[in-house]
C-alpha cells in the first residue's frame, strides 16, 4: 500500500507543473518578465507615496505643508534654500529646502505634489472600483440570460416594485426608500423568493413608519445641489435592482403556476404572457452601443461643469462612463463557462441561478476583469489630469497634478519645473500601470502555457 | 442582406432614439439651471429669470421641453441660449475647421500606425519591435496636455514657427502661398497630438493581431507552398490581419468632438471641441445637446458603414 501511495505521488508531483492553478501559473509567468516586475515595484512606491500623502492630508499640522503661500519666495527653481531672513520658523519648507520648487504663490511644490499622487490614485482606484462593479453586473446577468426574455408577469411585477419604490421616495423621503430597498435586496440573498412582495410590502411599511420623520433632515432647506446629486447617483441604481428582483419574483410566480397549472390556463395569463421585450442579449447590445456613441470625455466634462465641484462626483462621474470593457470581459467569460461541466452539475443538483453567477461565474471570471482594472486605473487617473487641467477637476485649493500643471502653464518659459514635475509623474504612473496591466495580460494568457 | 439592412437600420435608430433622451436626462436632471448661472448679478432681477425661462421653454414639464427641443432640432429652428444664434451655422462653421484636424490626424495614425505594427510583428523581439513598444508604451502613458507643451517648447526655442491658432494674426492681406504655408504650420502641431495616442494604440492591436495571423495554419501551408516572403507576408497575413480594423473605422469618429476638447483648446483652436467647451462654461443647452446627438449620430454612422464594409471585404461573413 505505502509504495502505491508513494508513485502516486510521484507521479502527482511530475504533472504539477502543467496542473497548477491559474493564479500561480500566472505567478510564474509575471515573474519572468522583468519590465512588468519593475513596473509592479513603481507602482507600490507610488502606493506608498499616496498613503503618506493620505496621512499628510488629513492631520492637522501637516507634515508637508501644502498651502503654507510664501510671496517672497515665489517661482523658485528647484533645490533652492528659502530666504531665511524673511521667513519666520513656522513658514520655513520641511528640511529647510524646496526640493521641486516653489509656484507662483510660493507654496512648496514637492508638498502639492504628494497631495496629488494621493489624489489621483484615490481618484483611479474608486472611479474603477464602481466601473467594475457595474460591468461585472451587467456582463454576468448579460452573459448568463443572453438568451432568455422578459415576459409579460415579470414585466408586471417589476414595474410594480418600481412603482413602489418611486412611490416611498416621493412621499416618505429618501430615507424610508433606501431602507426599504436595501432590506428587500438583503433579504433576497437571505430567504426564498416565494415570500419576497409580501416581504416588501412590510419592509416598506417598517421603513415608512421609522424614517418619514426625519425626513424634514435632508430635504428642502438644508438640502444642497450635491446631496441631491448623491440621493439620485445612490437611489437610481437601487431602483434599478428593485426593477430586477420585480422580474426575479415574476419568473418565480410563473414556474409556480407552471406546475399548478390553474393560473396558466386562464386566458388573461396568456394574454399577459404574450407580451414580451427583446432578449436580453438584445438590449445589452443596446445599452453598450449607446454608451459607446457617447464621446466619453465630452460627457463627462458636461457632467461634472454641471455638478457642485467635488472630488467625489469625478469619481462617480468616471467610474459610471466607463463599464463597457469589463462588462464585455465577463460576458464573454460567463458564456463559455456556462458551458462547462462544473456549472452544468452545479445546476444538476440544484443550485439556484443567484448562486451559480455569484459562486461559479464570477469568481471564474475575474482574470480579466484584473487585467482591464489595471489599464481602467491608468485611462481614469488620465482623465482626472485632463479634466484638472481645463478647470474642472478638483477644486483648487486642494492640489492635483493636473492642476498644478494648469496654473503653471502661465509661467512655461520662466518656471518649467511647474509643468515638467506634475507632467513626468502623470508620464511614470501612467507608464508603470500600463505595463504592469500588460504583464498581467500575458500572465493569464492561457498560451503562454502550453 | 435586406433583412439584415432593415434590422440594422431600425437597430440604430432605437440606439439614437435613447441616446437622444439620456443625454437630455443627464443635462436637465443634473442640478443647476441654466438661468441660475450669475445667480450674483444684481441686473438679473426675479421676472428677467422668469422671462428667460419662459423664451427657453424650461417652465414646462420634462417630456415637453423634451419634445419641443427635438421638434427644434429637426426644423434647424434651434437658437443658442446665450446669443440667440442659430445653432446649425454656428456648429457648421467651426465643423469645417476642425476637419482639417481630423483629416489630417486620421491620415497620420492610421498611415504611421500600420508600418510600425507590421514591421515590429514581423521581427519579433528584436530591437525594432522592442523600440516600437517602448515608443508607443511612453505615447500611450503621456498626457497630450503635457506633450502639447514639450512640444511648444520644443517649437519655439528651435524652429521659431508659429504654434497658436489657426493662422497668424493680422496676416489677412498677406500673398497666397504665404497663407498657405501659415495654415500648414499651425496645423501641424495639432494634427501631430491629435493622432498620437491613436498611433501607439492602433500600432500595437495590428502587431498583436499579425502575430495572431502568422501563427495559424494557413501561413504555415503558404510558406511550405514555397510562396516569396513578401507574397505571404504582405498578401496573405496583412488581408486577414486587417480585417478587424475595418470595424475599428467607425469608431474613431467620435474623436472628432470628444477627443479634441483639449486640444483645441490649448492651441486656441476654433473648432468643434473648443465650440463644446464653450458651451459647456456658459450652460448653452441647445449648443452642448446638439454636439451630444451630432457626435453619436457620427458614431452609428461610421458603425454602420463599418458593418456593411466589413461584410462587403470578408467573403467568410454571408448574411
Amino acid at each position: 500500500m505505502k509504495s502505491i501511495s508513494k508513485v502516486t505521488h510521484k507521479s502527482y508531483d511530475n504533472s504539477q507543473v502543467k496542473n497548477q492553478s491559474l493564479r500561480s501559473r500566472a505567478w510564474v509567468n509575471l515573474r519572468k518578465n522583468r519590465t512588468g516586475i519593475l513596473a509592479g515595484i513603481t507602482l507600490f512606491i507610488f502606493i506608498l507615496l499616496a498613503l503618506i500623502g493620505l496621512m499628510n492630508l488629513s492631520s492637522d499640522e501637516p507634515f508637508f505643508n501644502s498651502s503654507q503661500i510664501r510671496l517672497p519666495d515665489k517661482l523658485k527653481p528647484p533645490l533652492s534654500f528659502p530666504n531665511s531672513n524673511i521667513l519666520s520658523s513656522n513658514e520655513m519648507p520641511r528640511f529647510g529646502i524646496y526640493l521641486f520648487g516653489t509656484d507662483s504663490l510660493g507654496r512648496d511644490v514637492f508638498s502639492r505634489i504628494l497631495e496629488g499622487t494621493t489624489i489621483s490614485i484615490a481618484v483611479g482606484f474608486v472611479s474603477v472600483g464602481i466601473s467594475t462593479l457595474l460591468g461585472i453586473l451587467i456582463g454576468g446577468l448579460a452573459g448568463y440570460y443572453g438568451e432568455t426574455r422578459i415576459k409579460g408577469t415579470s414585466i408586471i411585477t417589476s414595474i410594480i416594485f418600481l412603482f413602489i419604490g418611486i412611490f416611498v421616495w416621493k412621499n416618505f423621503g429618501f430615507l424610508s426608500f433606501l431602507f426599504s430597498t436595501i432590506g428587500i435586496i438583503i433579504c433576497f440573498f437571505y430567504s426564498k423568493r416565494k415570500n419576497l412582495f409580501l416581504g416588501f410590502c412590510i419592509i416598506t411599511l417598517f421603513g415608512i413608519v421609522l424614517f418619514s420623520p426625519f425626513n424634514s433632515l435632508i430635504s428642502s432647506e438644508t438640502a444642497n445641489t450635491s446631496k441631491i446629486f448623491l440621493q439620485r447617483f445612490i437611489g437610481i441604481p437601487l431602483l434599478i435592482s428593485l426593477g430586477i428582483l420585480g422580474i426575479s419574483y415574476g419568473n418565480h410566480l410563473r414556474d409556480k403556476s407552471f406546475t399548478r397549472d390553474k393560473y396558466l390556463r386562464s386566458k388573461l395569463f396568456a394574454l399577459i404572457e404574450k407580451i414580451s421585450l427583446p432578449k436580453i442579449d438584445v438590449i445589452y447590445t443596446i445599452i453598450v452601443d449607446v454608451q459607446i456613441s457617447f464621446p466619453t470625455f465630452f460627457l463627462i466634462l458636461t457632467v461634472i461643469a454641471l455638478l457642485p465641484p467635488s472630488i467625489w462626483n469625478i469619481m462617480i462621474v468616471i467610474g459610471l462612463t466607463s463599464w463597457v470593457g469589463v462588462a464585455r470581459f465577463v460576458r464573454a467569460e460567463v458564456l463559455s463557462l456556462r458551458e462547462q461541466p462544473f456549472v452544468e452539475s452545479a445546476r444538476a443538483i440544484g443550485q439556484s441561478d443567484k448562486k451559480i453567477i455569484l459562486m461559479y461565474l464570477i469568481p471564474n471570471s475575474l482574470a480579466p476583469v484584473l487585467v482591464s482594472a489595471t489599464l481602467g486605473v491608468a485611462g481614469a487617473i488620465l482623465t482626472e489630469a485632463g479634466l484638472s487641467f481645463l478647470g474642472f477637476g478638483v477644486p483648487p485649493p486642494q492640489a492635483s497634478w493636473g492642476n498644478i500643471l494648469s496654473d503653471g502653464k502661465q509661467y512655461l518659459f520662466d518656471a518649467p519645473w511647474l509643468t515638467l514635475i506634475p507632467g513626468f509623474s502623470i508620464l511614470v504612473l501612467m507608464l508603470s500601470f500600463n505595463l504592469f496591466g500588460e504583464a498581467l495580460k500575458d500572465a493569464f494568457d492561457p498560451r503562454k502555457n502550453k | 442582406m435586406i433583412t439584415f439592412f432593415i434590422r440594422t437600420c431600425l437597430f440604430k435608430l432605437v440606439t439614437l432614439v435613447i441616446i437622444s433622451i439620456v443625454s437630455f436626462l443627464i443635462i436637465h436632471l443634473a442640478p443647476g439651471e441654466p438661468s441660475q448661472i450669475d445667480p450674483l448679478n444684481p441686473r438679473f432681477q426675479k421676472e428677467d429669470l422668469e422671462r428667460y425661462r419662459k423664451t427657453f421653454n424650461l417652465d414646462k414639464p420634462l417630456h415637453i421641453q423634451y419634445f419641443l427641443f427635438y421638434k427644434k432640432f429637426f426644423s434647424g429652428k434651434l437658437r443658442s441660449f446665450k446669443d440667440n444664434q442659430p445653432v446649425f451655422p454656428k456648429v457648421w462653421e467651426r465643423f469645417m475647421n476642425s476637419l482639417p484636424l481630423f483629416i489630417v490626424g486620421t491620415i497620420l495614425t492610421w498611415g504611421l500606425a500600420f508600418p510600425l505594427g507590421v514591421s515590429s510583428s514581423l521581427k519579433q523581439d528584436s530591437l525594432i519591435d522592442k523600440g516600437t513598444t517602448l515608443f508607443s508604451y511612453l505615447l500611450i502613458s503621456m498626457p497630450s496636455f503635457f506633450l502639447a507643451y514639450l512640444l511648444i517648447i520644443g517649437t519655439v526655442y528651435f524652429l521659431q514657427t508659429p504654434v497658436l491658432g489657426i493662422q497668424t494674426f493680422g496676416q489677412e492681406d498677406a500673398s497666397f502661398l504665404f497663407k498657405i504655408n501659415d495654415r500648414i504650420w499651425h496645423l501641424v502641431l495639432p494634427s501631430l497630438l491629435g493622432a498620437t495616442a491613436g498611433i501607439a494604440v492602433l500600432s500595437r492591436y495590428v502587431r498583436a493581431q499579425m502575430l495572431e495571423v502568422i501563427n495559424q495554419d494557413f501561413t504555415q501551408t503558404a510558406h511550405s507552398k514555397g510562396l516569396s516572403q513578401e507574397r505571404v507576408y504582405y498578401i496573405h497575413v496583412l488581408r486577414n490581419a486587417a480585417l478587424p480594423f475595418v470595424t475599428m473605422f467607425g469608431l474613431i469618429l467620435p474623436s472628432l468632438i470628444g477627443g479634441s476638447v483639449i486640444i483645441e483648446s490649448i492651441f486656441a483652436w476654433p473648432g468643434m471641441g473648443r465650440l463644446a467647451f464653450e458651451a459647456i462654461l456658459t450652460r448653452d443647452y441647445p449648443i452642448i445637446l446638439s454636439l451630444n446627438f451630432i457626435s453619436a449620430v457620427l458614431v452609428v454612422l461610421g458603425t454602420f458603414i463599418s458593418d456593411i464594409l466589413l461584410v462587403a471585404v470578408d467573403p467568410r461573413i454571408r448574411l
